[in-house]
């Protein structure tokens, strides 16, 4: 299906193991990721200061060791899919999105929560940006119930 | 209208000029194309065409933008540069032309491997047969090298060693810089234009003959975006999406406003999102399959800002009175033809094909080498054996020109043909050897993906085994 629509589905992420469970979200920032194609890539698995990602070769599909995890966000502005996402339920509700885009986030601006269609969620906070390779990782604050649902922020229009 | 601020680049503008097309003044900068400083002063039609044409590809192989420069007749705006002064006035299109005229007595250049084209598998065979000690020339038609790399700035995929995470821009840079601390002469603005059964290649390089005989050749001369048939489709605003790439990532000229892009594989899913990134709306993406093209990933990063991708649809027309003003699309049955009454009206200023590439193996055939129509590779690309040596004996080719894939697969079957015309010239040497399997292995790996089914296909059929 999201082959047709190129938006994925959360119950297709669930089945495909790839949402940790919430215990693991309520201990803090963990990494998730969306790549669910074999793509020939293994940057994640270079970049990850802690080994938490395998992908096995130049080809498969990344995964996570989320006990492993910190929650660095590293791979978040490395993906060239842009396919890694930081979720977070310890306090408030975070999500970790990377950011290709004018105006260049900072800490403290309100954005607009953006769906996997594009569709505005909602508004957010930045609580933290920095940059791997120009690319920003913005982690945002979002109602709990969205953790799984915001994959892109937009700077508010003003 | 030039691009000030860019969320990834930094447009470093030489010295402000100011030259002349049809008696007008037009401001731009050093370095940029003469057709780059027109597309950003406003001119959309180039040519003296009864109806308006615009250019389409923007590196060099349509002639969309042919001018006349300084009274040289049948230049292509596109990889000429600006310079202060010059004269530019649009060549009438249809008067036969003699070309330019180069002097027939020319240079003589000895070199072990001429490589043609400093794309990404020209200047990665560069740099394999150079670290053999070797004496590697590159030809580059543009004044600039480094291919059509320079105009990515998404981050390709891969590991480290095949520049994995990098952006396309850096990569090229990476490869230029490598091959010049190497000791690889690049002759930018120098076009291959024959070869002759001694041996001997043509080179017109700023209109001086060069008489380049190597002892290996490499051919790396890419691919051409491909055109598609439709009313309104040579308005200035059609362009391929590669064209729109050049205009704002590699001169900083933003190519329209509103764009509707056709083809929804990895090219219109990342120039779309490349175009957001310019300051473009993009309106949507039509694909006529049933299915999204490209990688997942790839849809995925336009969709989540709000870009439609419009599957079993395709284009009808493009409107339009100078320009491209709006585009119609329409849903396509199971037979791929349009369904009546499903037509939808975009107002868009651009119309960016990105419907696949084709093979640029011309040189090639004109060397002989025995080509082959492969549907799965593009187009025409010659037969080669595993290590990329064609039909004609120290000929070998290379990366998109032997079939379109991408920058990866252009970096290792570059790396495998400077390294296969390094042992043609030193023998069978162990590391030499190593190297071109391991080479071998890993673009093997690279192709073990569902998408690159046809692509395999396509490699039996032009494969010869040895």
């Amino acid at each position: 299906m999201y082959r047709r629509s190129g938006i994925i589905e959360k119950e297709t992420l669930f089945s495909l193991g790839l949402v940790p469970p919430i215990e693991r979200l309520k201990r803090g920032a963990v990494a998730v990721t969306e790549c669910v194609e074999e793509i020939p890539c293994n940057v994640c698995e270079a970049v990850c200061p802690v080994k938490a990602i395998m992908v096995g070769g130049l080809r498969g599909r990344p995964k996570i060791d989320w006990e492993k995890c910190t929650g660095c966000g590293v791979c978040v502005g490395t993906c060239p899919g842009q396919a890694m996402f930081l979720v977070d339920l310890s306090g408030p509700a975070k999500v970790t999105v990377p950011y290709e885009f004018l105006p260049k986030l900072k800490k403290g601006d309100f954005v607009e929560l953006l769906g996997r269609d594009g569709r505005v969620l909602g508004t957010g906070v930045v609580l933290r940006v920095f940059e791997v390779n120009k690319t920003q990782v913005v982690t945002v604050e979002v109602p709990e119930e969205l953790v799984m649902e915001v994959r892109s922020v937009r700077a508010r229009r003003s | 209208m030039r691009i000030s601020e860019h969320p990834i680049l930094t447009f470093k503008r030489g010295r402000e000029l100011r030259f002349y097309f049809n008696g007008k003044p037009i401001e731009g900068f050093e370095g940029e194309s003469i057709a780059a400083a027109l597309w950003a002063s406003g001119v959309r039609s180039f040519r003296n065409t009864p109806e308006p044409q615009g250019p389409f590809c923007m590196i060099g192989y349509c002639s969309g933008c042919m001018v006349r420069v300084n009274g040289k007749s049948k230049v292509r705006a596109c990889i000429e540069p600006a310079m202060d002064g010059i004269i530019v006035e649009s060549d009438v299109a249809s008067l036969p032309g003699t070309g330019e005229e180069v002097p027939a007595e020319g240079e003589e250049i000895l070199a072990d491997v001429a490589v043609v084209g400093s794309g990404p598998s020209g200047l990665s065979a560069a740099i394999s047969a150079t670290k053999r000690g070797l004496k590697v020339v590159v030809f580059e038609r543009h004044f600039r090298p480094g291919g059509q790399l320079v105009k990515q700035t998404h981050k390709f995929f891969g590991s480290g060693e095949l520049f994995g995470g990098l952006r396309g821009f850096q990569i090229a840079e990476k490869l230029v810089n490598e091959a010049e601390e190497l000791g690889v002469k690049i002759y930018t603005r120098s076009s291959v234009f024959g070869w002759f059964s001694e041996g001997i290649l043509a080179v017109n390089s700023n209109g001086q003959l060069l008489r380049v005989k190597p002892r290996a050749v490499v051919v790396g001369t890419g691919a051409v975006e491909r055109f598609l048939p439709f009313p309104g489709n040579t308005l200035p605003g059609v362009m391929g999406a590669g064209a729109a790439q050049t205009l704002m990532n590699e001169y900083g000229v933003k190519p329209g406003e509103r764009a509707v892009v056709v083809g929804a594989g990895n090219v219109g899913l990342i120039v779309s999102y490349q175009l957001l990134q310019a300051g473009v709306d993009v309106t949507a993406i039509v694909e006529v399959r049933p299915e999204i093209g490209g990688w997942f990933v790839h849809a995925a990063k336009v969709r989540r800002l709000g870009v439609p991708i419009l599957t079993g649809h395709t284009v009808l027309r493009a409107e339009g009175s100078s320009h491209v003003e709006r585009v119609v699309v329409a849903r396509v049955g199971r037979d791929f033809q349009p369904i009546e009454g499903s037509e939808k009206v975009f107002d868009a200023d651009l119309l960016l094909l990105a419907v696949g590439l084709t093979p640029e193996a011309r040189l090639l055939a004109e060397m002989g080498a025995k080509m082959v129509w492969s549907s799965e590779l593009g187009g025409y690309v010659p037969y080669r054996n595993k290590y990329m040596e064609t039909s004609v004996p120290g000929v070998y080719v290379a990366g998109d020109a032997s079939g379109v894939e991408e920058a990866t697969t252009a970096l290792l079957t570059g790396r495998i043909a400077g390294l296969s015309a390094a042992i043609s010239i030193l023998g069978p040497q162990k590391e030499l050897v190593e190297e071109r399997e391991e080479t071998l292995r890993l673009l093997e790996e690279v192709r073990g993906t569902q998408f690159s089914v046809k692509i395999l296909e396509g490699q039996k059929k032009v494969s010869l085994n040895v």
